[in-house]
């Protein structure tokens, strides 16, 4: 029995109709600015469409795959160097760590784009792109690995090494393979801040979904009705993702779940108490 | 450098964004509030209606949230405003709001019932009951993830650069391309942008490590 | 150690990709289902262009009309996103344009093919001294610090910054008119510091690119739009109840460019204009390609 079925303050009726007035209410004001017309929504209909948008989409996606592997090839060294390592090293990662993280994934974008020509190193916008949403995302995973790792409990180290197993093994057989399956949730929300954050490189001129997109409806000019349909592609592909981290989620109890702070996506809303790991 | 942080305009993108971020919010956490609470109390339909929005908005970028929106609030739409920053605290408010909904909701549903049963019996009134014993055990629940949101809300701040709103962001690109043509404006914007967010996780961080204390 | 590890690392993974990068850039080919032009929208690059970096690579040599009829062929680069002057157009890929024309027309003077390639602003000086190009006809403004390097044409084209707004609004006519008014263009631009200069009290909403800031024009968040007159075709181009106001506000100069010392050259092509304009051709190809979009007179500017 929750919360919910103890208070109930208003009665049926007043939600209803709550509703349906809003909702009609948003209706009538997308028609007022012809969102209904058949010949904005006709492009959609062809099949040329839909295969022009769907480079657009690759594009999204190779990005988004290529980020990923990257990230995970240098977050999950940061992470571990981070957890397992003592003394001022520990302190540099972390502080590079945090600082990335602080800053707001559009400003690496562009510092990467454009002061990379100013160290003499011409790169494209695709890449500077990738290498932006890495740095961030490999900073992120960085801190989801350390909080991973960090919540297993000390007593299984000290367990695994006094029966005489190396930092390495007992790293390798006993606290990564725990801790990996705590983060996979994390990992996946991250992925769909990664794929959302990808519409940000139209900015600098890379063509993905958004750039394909803006292209298409310069052509038959129905600028609303192409944004609303991207953001359904977004949608389509992020919420499944979201399942998916939920239900590996939903089967812990709760002081093995990993959350880290300060990013959106991380935030399961979840009322139980939930730790950062414990060092 | 010292004359870029001195310059009127960037200290004008500094105040934008801290204005941008503090008012979207403070919108979101209405907003969040009054969707959670349908969320939580409300029939089948208007639960599915919200689960719609609070969806949809989490899992679509806010960039294209915020393109849409300009132009269907611009003159020739529905001709609500021309300004870039209403635009944007609209639009970063309504997709903090998604967010938000789900914190708040989990912050009512974590209170148990009984306590508000014990309440009742105990001869006090169902507004006194949620306002002294649900809302104090519900906040503590509910601040730490919400102070993560606002971090994450500053930092996404930045994209409303992307229609033309002035905030620190796009200070620093407009900076950047006036002689003497230098980087520093970028590098002011990044110490500026560390100024509001090293300061907010800090503090998040150490009211996590209190509240978890408490229990 | 650790200490530079991971920003190094960001470092060197960006020299590796640089080296092994496929070409990707360039606007997509708008494929729509049934034929007629795409509205264009040029793919203008907003960050600021930096200056002109020195080559390392010059290849030794000179064209010269000669050895461009012994090979037979003259190649030029020009843009292929600009419209009125160097534009791809995907349904039919041929490269449309006052700088394609002018190129073709020299070829035909010299009574070779023409070969024209894509040369980005970037590109440009590179190009001609890696000799993979014979000219470059592609929006390329003239001055001191590129003359260093290469030579010019006469010029061929004077370009300004401009305002575009729409048909039916007679507030604005010169600059002076921004005053007041939402102006917009491209953050990372010179036009900003240039609207600024002559209307203090405009207020500049700088979008991305120009194509953002086009269709603010278009649904009425910008009263004008103010940037080169050449980007501005583009967006006449995309949205026909637009027309530019007024007088340039400033002048830039368009030339050939063309290697070092390509003293023989450079005559020939310079012949070619002044005939060009002498028996109309001139006017007609400004016509073709650019007169729809501008008042201006067409003919030949004087030598600088």
């Amino acid at each position: 029995m929750s919360a919910a079925t103890v208070v109930r303050q208003r009665s049926p009726m007043f939600g209803r109709i709550s509703a349906a007035l809003v909702l009609v209410g948003a209706v009538l004001l997308l028609y007022a600015t012809g969102f209904f017309q058949e010949d904005k929504w006709g492009p959609f209909l062809e099949p040329s469409t839909w295969r022009f948008l769907g480079e657009g989409l690759a594009v999204t996606l190779v990005i988004g795959v290529i980020s990923l592997i990257l990230s995970l090839l240098i977050g999950v060294p940061l992470g571990m160097a981070r957890a397992g390592l003592t003394g001022p090293i520990r302190y540099v990662v972390g502080g590079y760590i945090e600082l990335v993280r602080a800053t707001p994934i559009l400003a690496i974008l562009l510092i990467t784009l454009l002061g990379l020509p100013r160290l003499g190193l011409d790169i494209e916008p695709f890449w500077a792109g990738v290498v932006a949403l890495t740095m961030y995302t490999s900073a992120v995973l960085g801190e989801i690995v350390r909080a991973g790792i960090g919540s297993i409990p000390r007593g299984e180290v000290e367990a695994a090494r006094s029966l005489g197993l190396t930092y390495r093994h007992t790293m390798r057989r006993v606290v990564l393979p725990q801790a990996l399956a705590r983060m996979t949730p994390a990992i996946v929300s991250q992925l769909i801040t990664l794929i959302k954050d990808t519409s940000l490189l139209f900015i600098i001129g890379v063509q993905e979904l958004v750039g394909y997109g803006r292209s298409f409806f310069n052509f038959y000019g129905n600028l609303l009705e192409t944004y609303f349909v991207i953001a359904v592609i977004f949608f389509l592909i992020n919420y499944p993702l979201s399942r998916v981290s939920r239900r590996l989620e939903s089967g812990r109890p709760p002081d093995e779940r990993v959350a880290i702070s300060g990013e959106e996506d991380q935030v399961t809303g979840r009322a139980d108490h939930i730790t950062r790991g414990t060092t | 450098m010292s004359d870029i942080l001195s310059d009127p305009l960037f200290v004008r993108g500094y105040v934008t964004t801290i204005a941008l971020s503090a008012g979207a919010l403070l919108a979101s956490l209405v907003i969040g509030t009054l969707v959670a609470s349908v969320r939580v109390w409300g029939g089948p339909f208007l639960r599915s209606l919200t689960g719609v929005y609070v969806e949809f908005f989490r899992n679509t970028p806010l960039l294209v949230q915020l393109l849409f929106l300009a132009v269907l609030l611009a003159p020739s739409n529905l001709g609500v405003t021309r300004d870039p920053l209403v635009a944007a605290l609209f639009g970063l408010s309504v997709y903090t709001g998604a967010y938000v909904t789900e914190v708040v909701r989990s912050g009512i549903l974590s209170v148990d019932p009984r306590q508000i049963e014990a309440a009742r019996t105990l001869g006090l009134s169902q507004a006194e009951a949620l306002r002294h014993v649900v809302l104090p055990q519900a906040i503590r629940t509910v601040i730490p993830p919400l102070g993560n949101l606002s971090i994450a809300l500053v930092k996404n701040s930045a994209i409303a650069g992307g229609i033309a709103a002035t905030d620190l962001l796009q200070v620093a690109r407009i900076l950047e391309a006036r002689p003497p043509f230098t980087f520093d404006p970028f590098i002011a914007a990044l110490f500026a942008y560390w100024t509001i967010t090293i300061p907010l996780a800090l503090a998040v961080s150490r009211l996590e490590r209190r509240l978890a204390f408490a229990r | 150690m650790y200490k530079k590890f991971a920003p190094l690392m960001a470092l060197v993974m960006a020299v590796a990709a640089c080296s092994t990068a496929p070409g990707t850039g360039g606007s997509p080919a708008a494929s729509p289902g049934t034929g007629g032009s795409p509205a264009s929208s040029p793919a203008a690059s907003s960050p600021a262009e930096p200056a002109a970096t020195p080559t390392m690579v010059i290849v030794e040599g000179v064209s010269t009309p000669e050895s461009i009829q012994a090979e037979g062929t003259l190649t030029c680069g020009v843009k292929f996103d600009v419209v009125g002057f160097g534009f791809r157009n995907p349904t039919n890929n041929e490269i449309e344009g006052f700088d394609a024309d002018i190129c073709r027309e020299i070829a035909e003077e010299m009574g070779v093919e023409a070969l024209l390639i894509e040369a980005v602003s970037a590109n440009r000086i590179p190009f001609i001294n890696e000799r993979r190009v014979d000219l470059v006809i592609s929006t390329f403004t003239i001055n001191e610090e590129r003359r260093g390097q290469i030579d010019f044409s006469r010029p061929y084209y004077i370009a300004g910054q401009s305002i575009l707004a729409k048909v039916d609004n007679t507030e604005i006519n010169s600059v002076e008119d921004l005053n007041g008014k939402n102006v917009c263009s491209a953050t990372g631009s010179t036009s900003e510091t240039n609207v600024r200069e002559q209307a203090p009290e405009a207020n500049l909403v700088l979008f991305p690119t120009y194509t953002e800031a086009g269709q603010a024009l278009d649904d009425g968040r910008c009263d004008a739009v103010s940037t080169d007159d050449v980007i501005l075709f583009g967006l006449i181009d995309a949205y026909p109840d637009t027309e530019l106001k007024g007088e340039p506000f400033t002048t830039e100069e368009y030339g050939i460019g063309m290697k070092k010392d390509s003293t023989e050259l450079k005559m020939f092509v310079d012949d070619v204009l002044v005939e060009m304009d002498g028996d109309g051709r001139f006017a007609e190809l400004w016509n073709e390609n650019i007169g729809a979009y501008t008042d201006k007179e067409p003919v030949l500017p004087p030598e600088s």
